[in-house]
């Protein structure tokens, strides 16, 4: 897969999101309301603009509660899920919880943290956490679940105890999985940052966002939204390029 | 080598134990094959000898040290958790398990895959491992192979990849569930020589099960034949080939002859099973 070819792929997708920013420029031009539909260029200008607070206060801040929120959910949903394999009991009384935690709105509950955490960093994480652990949970859960049985007896059969048949088959044999829960987990982290944010908050490019608003500064409102948008696809690609350095192996 | 006295064992699904006061012996050295119908319960014989099922009643003896039994010195389960499952004296295990599939682990490269029991047996330092698995990927034929991924052999090469990381688990006792059955026809023919090869070479005692009866008389200096479900007794039958064997000799008239008969076992079996559901 060479770069050329992948290039080559890409490029009806770059035609479209060109034709895309072509017409949104041009019906900013012709509403020509900037404070509801800036174009594209205005917005870009605007980031250059802010670029003094949007890269030293309001961005740091935003990925600080994507890191911990991040950390917290991986620890939290790993946790879950190795102790969901470890004991049926634990399945059982955890499965369904998990579950039904995804049926919370997370998104109505966050004025609450907000209530609890103040305008501290942990509202903002707990919102984070929320969105992010259960696909953790599930995928890596899922993970454990794919562990071919007969892999697991030939292990035992070879006397393994219950730290090597962790250590030297079940981790492995999971990595894949921990990775798509990890692509799936970084872009909900930077919405439930940016929520967070937007409910109750003193920094952050939600914050900042709506700040933007309330001053009926359209591209104010989306420059830190690309800023955002973004972010969250380095990260991405940063979870991406980890995962090909690890994973060097086909799975069957 | 191995004994079997008495066992039983049924599952708990099942209205009927598939193993029914079994008995039967195998001699140090020897190369056993087994044969019987489709689900007569070959392979739960194995994952009784290796401690996966738990027989009722009777013991089960893996050269003179009880692996399963009425009162063994602490169950299965007690000796998984302390890591001591399946290990004799020395550390190593008292048998070697090689399944139908090579369940080589993909993350692993071959040479890695090999040190896994050896890792897991602790106290064979990095240089003994590299040396000891070395040394096994020439005498089974894949001599700088070890880098490679085993997704990059082909499935005969895998087989013996296995068959060597069998090997490094030390045990005297090598227990072969059909591993040859996923090969096309022509590797087959070719691994099986390699394996007599291997055997007379590692002297160690081997119990293979196969549905093939041409591979089995082949193989082995001695049959078993599951006749009937449950399991109550194996028939043995003497191969009467000497070493080497060539594809020449399964021609002769009487070895022609016996594989007739065996399979005449091997039908009359199949009559006598019980109609089941699926399978
Ligand atoms: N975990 C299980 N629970 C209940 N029944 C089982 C279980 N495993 C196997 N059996 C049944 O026990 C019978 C024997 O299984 P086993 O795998 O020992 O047969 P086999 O002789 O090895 O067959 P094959 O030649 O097809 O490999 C089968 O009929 C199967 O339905
Ligand atoms: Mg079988």
């Amino acid at each position: 897969m060479s770069s050329g070819n992948t290039n080559r792929a890409n490029l009806p997708a770059a035609i479209l999101v060109f034709a895309f920013l072509m017409f949104w420029q041009m019906a900013a031009l012709g509403m020509d309301a900037a404070y509801i539909l800036p174009s594209p260029i205005q917005v870009v200008q605007k980031l250059w603009d802010l670029r003094g607070p949007l890269f030293t206060a309001h961005l740091p801040a935003t990925m600080q509660v994507v890191a911990i929120g991040l950390i917290i959910s991986i620890v939290l949903g790993m946790a879950l899920a190795i102790l969901m394999d470890a004991s049926p009991v634990a399945e059982k009384a955890l499965y369904p919880l998990v579950i039904a935690s995804q049926t919370i709105p997370t998104t109505a509950l966050a004025p609450l943290f907000v209530l609890w955490f103040g305008y501290t960093i942990w509202s903002k994480v707990l919102v984070t956490v929320l969105i992010t652990f259960f696909p953790i949970t599930i995928t890596v859960f899922d993970g454990f679940r794919s562990v071919r049985t007969e892999m697991k007896d030939l292990m035992f059969c070879m006397g393994a105890d219950t730290r090597q048949m962790f250590f030297k088959l079940k981790i492995p044999a999971i990595l894949p999985y921990f990775f798509s829960a990890l692509k799936m987990a970084v872009p909900l982290s930077v919405i439930g940052a940016a929520i967070g944010e937007w409910l109750g908050a003193q920094s952050g490019l939600g914050y900042f966002s709506r700040r933007m608003m309330t001053q009926l500064d359209g591209a104010g409102v989306f420059a830190p939204i690309l800023l955002l948008s973004i972010a969250a696809m380095l990260l991405a690609a940063v979870v991406s390029v980890i995962e090909r350095r690890v994973i060097t192996w086909r799975n069957e | 080598m191995l004994d079997f006295k008495d066992v039983v064992f049924q599952f708990p699904e099942e209205e009927k134990p598939i193993i029914n006061h079994l008995d039967f012996h195998v001699n140090r050295g020897e190369f056993i094959s087994i044969i019987g119908a489709s689900g007569c319960g070959k392979s739960t014989i194995f994952r009784l000898i290796n401690r996966l099922l738990e027989p009722e009643n009777g013991e089960i003896l893996v050269a003179g040290t009880r692996v399963a039994g009425k009162n063994p010195a602490a169950s299965g389960k007690e000796n998984f958790r302390k890591g001591t499952h399946g290990r004799a004296v020395g550390n190593a295990p008292v048998c070697g398990y090689m399944p139908q599939q090579d369940l080589l682990f993909p993350w692993r490269t071959v040479e890695e895959n090999l040190c896994l029991p050896m890792e897991l047996q602790g106290g064979i330092s990095k240089e003994e491992q590299h040396r000891r698995a070395q040394k096994a990927l020439e005498d089974v034929g894949l001599a700088g192979k070890g880098d490679k991924r085993p997704s990059e052999l082909s499935g005969g090469m895998r087989q013996r990849a296995a068959f060597a990381r069998t090997l490094l688990t030390g045990a005297g006792l090598l227990l072969l569930d059909e591993p040859f059955s996923a090969l096309d026809y022509l590797t087959r023919i070719e691994m099986r020589e390699w394996l007599l090869e291997q055997w007379e070479r590692e002297q160690k005692t081997v119990l293979f099960i196969t549905h093939d009866v041409e591979e089995a008389i082949f193989l082995s200096g001695r049959v078993l034949v599951a006749e009937r479900t449950p399991i109550t007794s194996l028939t043995s039958v003497e191969i009467p080939l000497g070493l080497p064997r060539s594809i020449e000799d399964l021609k002769k008239p009487e070895i022609q002859d016996m594989k007739e008969d065996l399979i005449g076992k091997l039908r009359n079996a199949v009559i006598d099973l019980p109609l089941r559901a699926e399978e």
